[in-house]
């Protein structure tokens, strides 16, 4: 039986390397030391990529969250906030989703948190100031709605209190959803040390919150893009002794890791970094303003800093400007500063302009959107 | 383009003849394909040698490609059923089958032979991987072996 099986030729077997997901790629160096550096391969980085675009081109939607000013006609702007389903093979079927009202104010702001499952898990503040946050859920394809209860904050005399909703997610263990949220101190006058930070978790079967007793970095400007959901684990980047890192918060453990952010040279601007989801991993764009390059890696394993790929490097691309999302056809979502904000996508294979996606935005988010029928309510205890 | 009645000989690597639609083997095969439309076969006389493919193996490739000409139009579900039960071979069989698919450019095949290796190899320990795609000289010294064992225990 031995006698005829040979060992299958280089050629063939990178055939079948460039099928497997970008995390396997590490694993796969050690096989065979021909296969050190398979991405410097350009060959094989074209067979790559290609399978990799063939498998994210599929029929889902794409959420997209916007912040905006309408101009009304008495020459005073609001600044509104929207968000739609895109689809279609250049997101040209555009349908508006009109969120929820969490709160009884009239045009309060808000953002979209996470789309998992087919559910929105967004907030809005009202109130002075603006300080207080309401969480809500809601999956558009049932109309099915929750508004998650406040927590217990503890006010600190002196100090300013920030509340921060660092993700929202599916617990596979639980089969439950969970919210996570941060709340600090900031002095505001003499930017005195408050008190740390308290953790506390959501969980929607118990239908309350719950302290974690645990001393994650968290991030103070978290804005769209600095979190992510992926199988269970909700991702935020932050800093940690002056170094970039991203934390992963477990929702099943309640456990966390974090993962040091080695991968781009240091620059004197820092890079803009967005977590995103690609090829069923997380990866992360660091857009590099100096060098106008955009780089995409992912990460293979959590809490292995080696274990970061770099993917793609766009260069000397248009003016690209903050923020950007991953779209659902290996693409990227970001404004074109010269066409009136408008949003568009370019193909991180080609770096080509794929089409002008015609919706205005300040700011902005994108999720891939899968349709959900089941009811996520009936879990509630 | 051939007309659907035309048969075409091939001989295999014991030299028995296997006599197919045309049509067939110009759809799935780039080789035969180029072979008929530069008016290289003869069909009077010629029969196309493939001396690295044994009979054994010829027949199966026959199989694929009659059942993908007559069963195009069927759905998706049905036809990846078919491919599985198609590929339900062993690992030589199946190794066979991917020389014989590369050999005679035939995409589709050799597309849903990657994929079914990738399926055996996916998420597998380095042995294994090795073991199964035959790899006897990966190329590094034990001192190199060693350090990446260190280095990535889960993977070994």
């Amino acid at each position: 039986m031995e006698k005829k099986y040979d060992q299958i030729s280089n050629d063939l077997a990178l055939e079948i390397l460039a099928k497997l997901p970008v995390k396997s790629l590490k694993r796969f160096s050690c096989v065979q030391k021909s296969w050190l550096n398979l991405l410097e391969n350009s060959n094989f980085k074209s067979m790559y990529y290609e399978n990799l675009k063939s498998k994210t081109a599929y029929s889902s939607s794409l959420l997209l969250w916007r912040n905006f000013y309408d101009q009304r006609g008495d020459g005073n702007n609001v600044y509104k906030k929207d968000v739609y389903l895109l689809s279609g093979e250049k997101y040209e079927n555009i349908v508006r989703l009109v969120l929820p009202s969490l709160v009884e104010e009239y045009d309060v702001p808000g953002m979209v948190i996470e789309c998992v499952n087919g559910i929105i898990c967004y907030s809005e503040t009202y109130g002075r100031k603006g300080k207080k946050l309401k969480i809500g859920l809601w999956n558009p394809k049932t109309d099915e709605r929750k508004i998650i209860p406040p927590s217990i904050i503890i006010d600190e005399p002196g100090f300013d209190l920030e509340v921060s909703v660092h993700g929202f997610g599916y617990d596979n263990m639980n089969d439950d959803y969970k919210v996570i949220q941060c709340v600090y101190y900031i002095d505001y006058e003499f930017y005195l040390d408050g008190p740390s930070p308290i953790w506390q978790i959501y969980s929607l079967k118990n239908n309350c919150w719950k302290k974690l007793e645990l001393e994650m970095n968290h991030n103070e400007f978290l804005e769209q893009g600095s979190v992510k959901y992926l199988n269970g684990v909700c991702h935020w980047c932050c800093e940690e002794y002056g170094e970039e890192v991203i934390v992963s918060f477990n929702l099943s453990t309640e456990t966390f890791q974090t993962t040091s952010i080695v991968l781009v040279q240091r620059n004197d601007a820092p890079p803009i970094r967005v977590l995103v989801v690609l090829n069923e991993s997380l990866a992360l764009i660091s857009s590099l303003a100096e060098n106008s390059c955009i780089e995409i890696s992912i990460l293979g394993e959590i809490g292995v800093k080696e274990s970061w790929v770099k993917l793609f490097t766009v260069r000397h691309f248009l003016e690209i400007d903050f923020p950007f999302g991953m779209g659902n056809k290996c693409d990227v979502i970001y404004f074109i500063e010269n066409y009136n904000d408008e949003l568009a996508s370019f193909d991180v294979i080609t770096g080509k302009i794929i089409h002008n996606i015609g919706i205005k935005a300040e700011w902005f988010g994108a999720w891939i959107y899968k349709e959900n029928l089941l009811s996520f309510t009936t879990r509630i205890n | 383009m051939g007309s659907p009645l035309k048969k075409i000989m091939l001989c295999s690597s014991e030299k028995e003849i296997f006599s197919v639609e045309e049509q067939v083997m110009v759809q799935h095969s780039v080789i035969i394909n180029n072979m008929i439309e530069d008016g290289s076969y003869n069909y009077e006389e010629s029969k196309i040698p493939l001396d690295c493919v044994d009979s054994k193996t010829l027949k199966k490739v026959i199989d694929y490609c009659t059942y993908h000409t007559h069963h195009h139009n069927d759905n998706q579900e049905d036809l990846e059923a078919w491919d599985a039960q198609f590929l339900n071979v062993d690992s030589n069989g199946l190794y066979d089958l991917l020389m014989a698919a590369n050999y005679l450019e035939i995409r589709n095949l050799l597309d849903l032979i990657y994929r079914t290796i990738k399926n055996m190899i996916k998420g597998k320990k380095i042995d294994e991987i090795r073991r199964i795609l035959n790899i006897k000289d990966h190329g590094f010294t034990p001192e190199e072996e060693e350090q990446n064992r260190k280095e990535y225990p889960h993977f070994y």
